[in-house]
């Protein structure tokens, strides 16, 4: 009887451990730069215990979680995002609220959250850690204390979160009744056909709750106010962590439970990835404020994400979903901090609202030429103009959805990308134009490790984007050695 | 020999330096990093090349990076050095440096670019990186990459005065018309990718010479369509328009790009795919007969031009033609000696030219020169020595080449008599040309004041060239016979009366030029004055009548065609795309509307739509 199940979980155990000792240290004594440092601090330590929580191979651990090659890969991206998270918040945070140490809790609870549903593999799991995650996104959302945007954003994001946990809850409910398990692996057929009818209901409106967490058509709508309302380091947290932990975790339930085998839950999700390509990009052409563009985008990113999914029905084949989703998320992550960053460290010193305007970009190669460079890169990429990550990414969706013979979504995948080009090269245009007369963005001073930290994300959309090899690699290497 | 990546990596780091840092540095940081790089680049070249003959020029490959790996296809960063790149790679870094040196002198006080001294730099170093990475790929995409960036280089040099508009102009005629190239060469290298199953040059070749048995069609076509793409790159008939335009770059441009090595890159290409063109004859046929006649009109048309630099571009032009005709007659080494010397002795001729220019405050119309040379000296003497070795006088280096061209092609079963004629009447025009250049430039009475303000920088590249000029002939080209499958040897014996009148001719050229040109003491250049010998003069001043034939047969109707597509009723399928799009962004932002009660009441809808999708097979 070995503890190598301690082992496999130590990077949650050490944010929870950390979260606590920060917590105490916050009693103690109040320093912004304290909690930012211990913060960070924490999580690469947390970051750093991930390859030797794999170093035993794939560990069960009670039934709940299943420490793998997979999930520990998410869990790494949401830490790096944590991390990221937690540098350009510093300054950003620093005179929108009066004590600024509780937010740092918050990322570690939200960060904790979302590596437990990395490895879920039951519905208790699944549940928790989506909870956690949400109600302190919740908090994230409205921590600054000026203006009404964040509390409203909290607001809406709280009730409709509602609406859709407890749908999701139902859902399981009704598979329990129909199966009596809920765990993903002894998910069984049904019992008769009575609980047949529920199972597949359950199922259903599981897929309704995860869908709007993913900001999916037509469950989407909270989407651009809640990213508006939020501080945009919030937004870029919420745009990648969350996204990527109910995704991650979708994909291991649909491999686990071979849901997706159901031709009509195929169909609804086929519908909603249509959906979802389409209605984003086309919501998004005509906007003029950044943070709403970015978010119309996410909704046709996790449209075009679905397409991983579905390949798991169409080919059977599970390895080729999780290498696509893994490298598409990775790139995901990587050019939408790099957006968000650059937002941010933009609205250090705006007041009620965050530089969010797109006029307010007018001219930024001629004032600050480096964030102009890494907010091009990041949304080059999120268009998938070739020698970014982007490229890759949507190349390796492309490349899936052929094997898989997924023509329609490809269509919505071409339409979409094609109208979002329209909208990506307008953010980059409007960077080269002349300067605007208004000053305020202009005389931002932006501090060093809001900039070293965009920048190496700006670099890393390129330099993944023309030799993404060694990422691949990774991602090839974690689910051959690791399993999933 | 692992040191290879390092020579095109210097002009790159030195584009990178000079753009980035957007002409902030001193003008001494940029003459030193502009110049310094392509010296190193030229040191290692030498270094690489000497542990290259010493390794008894073996082939050497570099791998570099996978580019990326979609199933099949997975095309390589590779460099691959043998002797043809390596005289490329020579010329390329050897002249390249010494124009460099020569244009820090020359861009110092540019009148009407004062604060493009770094941009010029920038440009070049990205030029010289390019051209290398055309000429040490191992893969045709990387070939191609290299070809693309010599071009867009090229016009962004052409255009580099580009206040005046006519030089705008000039820059994309030079990109459209080399584009109409570059198309049947992307055409080509399709095709032979789709037929061979790769892009790498060495595999590809062995794959054709397996695959395509003597005379196949499909090798016809591929050579035709590279042929396409380097009659664009070099500019042969019918696609040499751009050529004599794109004179309006700074000089130190024309020697480097549009003499000494981007218009060469065509008999790069030919010569680095010759094994397409041995399997098609016919292919290299009409090499050679491009050649022919593009050496023949542009040998005219350089004698009445009043322009120096043109007169030194119709030059250039038909010496390429001389390298396509050496191609197609089988005297592979032979091209490429010729367009090594050709290097040396274009690049001093273009580069005294500038010096001339220079001293004559931008002044280029050869009849408002005359009688410098005592105000000139060096430039006087690099361009007597550049002119005898582009008349191919007798142990100059160009007289080498182009005997060995000449003498290969009168064997040619085919038509060689022709070819043989041609040329000769071609090298016969080309001493005449040369000996009225000299004459008007640097004899007769002074009719524009001169300022000699070149210093050693500018002189020092002259005297070196001067030197290649006169000697590059004795380099010989051993290394290239290992690649290419011949020594461009002939079986005449130099005294046989072919290669008697062949020595011949510029001889008589030159007489010819002395008695006409110089009893008229540069006063006119005109042919007896009778009314035909001025239409014909005129017909020859016009480049015969390319430039006219194109503006009536392509681009009037196109602009016509054009204009009654005024409102391009293709334009109509995007632009209502483009307005569905906008209704329907309008009609979905409508719904976004920020009432919390709206998006709860769409989530049931969408959980009723949901529902009914996953139940209706279970219902039904």
């Amino acid at each position: 009887m070995s503890h190598a199940w301690v082992n496999s979980v130590m990077p949650h155990i050490v944010l929870t451990v950390g979260l606590m000792v920060l917590m105490l240290l916050v009693a103690f004594r109040r320093s912004h730069a304290l909690a930012m440092t211990s913060t960070f601090l924490i999580l690469v330590i947390a970051g750093a215990l991930i390859p030797q929580s794999l170093a035993a191979g794939s560990e069960e651990v009670f039934g709940l979680i299943r420490v793998d090659g997979y999930g520990q890969f998410f869990s790494g991206l949401f830490l790096l995002a944590a991390i990221v998270t937690v540098l350009i918040s510093f300054r950003y945070l620093d005179h929108r609220a009066s004590s600024c140490e509780e937010f740092y809790m918050l990322i570690l609870t939200a960060t904790l959250g979302a590596m437990v549903m990395a490895v879920a593999s039951h519905f208790a799991t699944l549940i928790l850690g989506l909870e956690i995650l949400s109600i302190s996104l919740y908090a994230m959302i409205c921590y600054p204390q000026e203006g009404r945007l964040p509390l409203e954003a909290a607001t809406k994001y709280l009730v409709l979160s509602g609406v859709a946990s407890t749908t999701m809850l139902f859902g399981m409910a009704l598979i329990y009744a129909a199966s009596g398990s809920l765990s993903f692996s002894a998910l069984g057929q049904p019992v008769d056909n009575q609980g047949e009818n529920y199972y597949w209901l359950g199922q259903g409106m599981l897929i309704v709750g995860l869908a709007f967490k993913l900001s999916l058509v037509p469950f989407h709508m909270w989407t651009p106010d809640v990213y508006q309302g939020a501080p945009a380091p919030v937004t870029g947290f919420i745009a990648t962590v969350s996204k990527g932990a109910v995704f991650a975790v979708l994909l291991r339930y649909a491999v686990i439970s071979d849901v997706l085998s159901n031709a009509s839950i195929a169909l609804g999700i086929s519908i909603i990835a249509v959906g979802s390509m389409v209605v984003g990009n086309l919501l998004a052409l005509l906007e003029k404020n950044i943070k709403r563009i970015l978010a119309f985008s996410s909704i046709a990113h996790a449209g075009y994400l679905l397409i991983a999914l579905l390949v798991v029905a169409a080919l059977d084949d599970p390895e080729i979903a999780r290498e696509t989703t893994m490298v598409y998320l990775a790139g995901y992550f990587l050019m939408t901090l790099a957006a968000f960053g650059v937002i941010s460290a933009l609205s250090i010193s705006a007041s009620d609202q965050d530089t969010e305007q797109l006029a307010d970009y007018q001219g930024l190669f001629w004032s600050h030429p480096v964030l102009a460079a890494v907010l091009t890169a990041a949304v080059l990429s999120l268009a998938g103009i070739p020698l970014t990550m982007g490229f890759i990414a949507k190349f390796y969706l492309f490349a899936a959805g052929v094997q898989g013979a997924l023509w329609v979504l490809l269509w919505a995948l071409v339409i979409g990308s094609a109208i979002g080009i329209y909208y990506y090269l307008r953010i980059v245009f409007t960077m080269t134009q002349s300067e605007s007369t208004d000053g305020s963005v202009r005389a931002t001073a932006i501090p060093v490790e809001t900039i070293v930290t965009v920048g190496v994300l700006g670099v890393a959309v390129i330099l993944f984007g023309v030799y993404p090899t060694p990422l691949i690699e990774l991602v090839r290497g974690l689910i051959g050695a690791f399993g999933a | 020999m692992d040191a290879l990546w390092l020579i095109p990596t210097f002009p790159l780091l030195g584009f990178l330096v000079l753009f980035l840092s957007q002409g902030k540095l001193p003008k001494v940081v940029i003459a030193i990093v502009g110049a310094g790089s392509i010296g190193f680049a030229a040191v290692v070249a030498v270094v690489v090349g000497k542990a290259f003959m010493d390794g008894g020029a073996e082939p050497h490959s570099q791998q570099l990076w996978t580019w990326m790996r979609v199933g099949e296809f997975v095309p390589e960063i590779r460099l691959y050095l043998d002797g043809l790149a390596l005289v490329m790679t020579g010329v390329i870094t050897g002249v390249g440096f010494l124009i460099h040196v020569y244009a820090t002198g020359y861009m110092w006080d540019d009148p009407e670019e004062p604060e493009g001294f770094s941009r010029f730099f920038a440009y070049m170093n990205l030029f010289v990186f390019a051209m290398l990475m055309l000429v040490l790929g191992d893969n045709l995409l990387v070939l191609f990459l290299g070809w693309e960036g010599v071009g867009l280089c090229s016009y962004l040099l052409i255009g580099f005065y580009h206040r005046d508009p006519n030089n705008g102009y000039a820059a994309r005629k030079a990109f459209v018309v080399t584009r109409v190239g570059d198309t049947f060469m992307a055409l080509g290298l399709f095709l032979l990718f789709r037929e061979l199953g790769t892009t790498e040059i060495q595999a590809s070749l062995a794959a054709a010479n397996i695959a395509w048995p003597e005379g196949s069609t499909m090798a016809t076509v591929i050579g035709l369509l590279f042929l396409g793409g380097a009659m664009g790159k070099s500019a042969q008939v019918p696609l040499q328009t751009w050529l004599p335009d794109a004179m309006a770059g700074p000089t130190p441009v024309s020697a480097l790009i549009h003499a000494a090595t981007m218009v060469t890159a065509g008999v790069y290409l030919i010569a680095r795919m010759h094994d397409i063109y041995l399997i098609s004859p016919e292919a290299q046929f009409w090499v050679a007969v491009t050649g022919l006649v593009t050496l023949f009109i542009s040998s005219f048309t350089a004698l009445v031009q009043t322009d120096i630099k043109r007169v030194l571009a119709f030059s250039t032009m038909s010496q390429i033609g001389y390298m396509f005709m050496a191609l197609g007659v089988g005297a592979w080494s032979a091209a490429v000696f010729h367009l090594m010397t050709h290097a040396f002795f274009k690049a001093l001729l273009f580069l005294a030219s500038g010096s001339v220019i220079l001293a004559l405050h931008h002044e280029q119309d050869m009849f408002k020169m005359g009688g410098l040379w005592r105000k000139l000296p060096i430039p006087f003497v690099s361009m007597l020595v550049g002119s005898i070795a582009l008349a191919a006088l007798p142990l100059t280096s160009g007289f080498f080449s182009k005997d060995a061209i000449m003498l290969t092609a009168a064997d040619n079963p085919a038509a060689g008599m022709v070819f043989w004629g041609g040329a000769a009447i071609a090298a016969f025009m080309t001493a005449l040309y040369t000996t009225r250049m000299i004459l008007l430039t640097f004899f007769g009475e002074a009719k524009t004041a001169a300022h000699d303000s070149s210093g050693w920088n500018m002189n020092a590249p002259l005297i070196i060239l001067c030197g290649l000029a006169l000697g590059g002939g004795w380099f010989g080209l051993g290394i290239v016979s290992g690649v290419l499958p011949d020594g461009g040897i002939t079986t005449h014996d130099h005294f046989s009366p072919i290669a008697l009148v062949t020595m011949a001719m510029p001889l008589l050229g030159i007489l010819t030029g002395w008695f006409v040109f110089g009893s008229a003491r540069g006063g006119s250049t005109q042919l007896p004055g009778t009314e035909f010998a001025e239409n014909v003069r005129r017909f020859w001043y016009s480049g015969w009548g390319f430039d006219w034939l194109y503006d009536r047969a392509v681009v009037a109707p196109f602009v016509a065609l054009a204009r009654m597509n005024k409102n391009d009723f293709v334009d109509l399928a995007f632009k209502s795309t483009a307005s569905i799009a906008r209704g329907m962004h309008h009609v979905l932002a409508v719904v976004q509307n920020g009432r919390l009660r709206w998006y709860a009441w769409n989530m049931v809808l969408g959980l009723a739509f949901v529902v009914v999708v996953v139940m209706w097979e279970v219902l039904d």
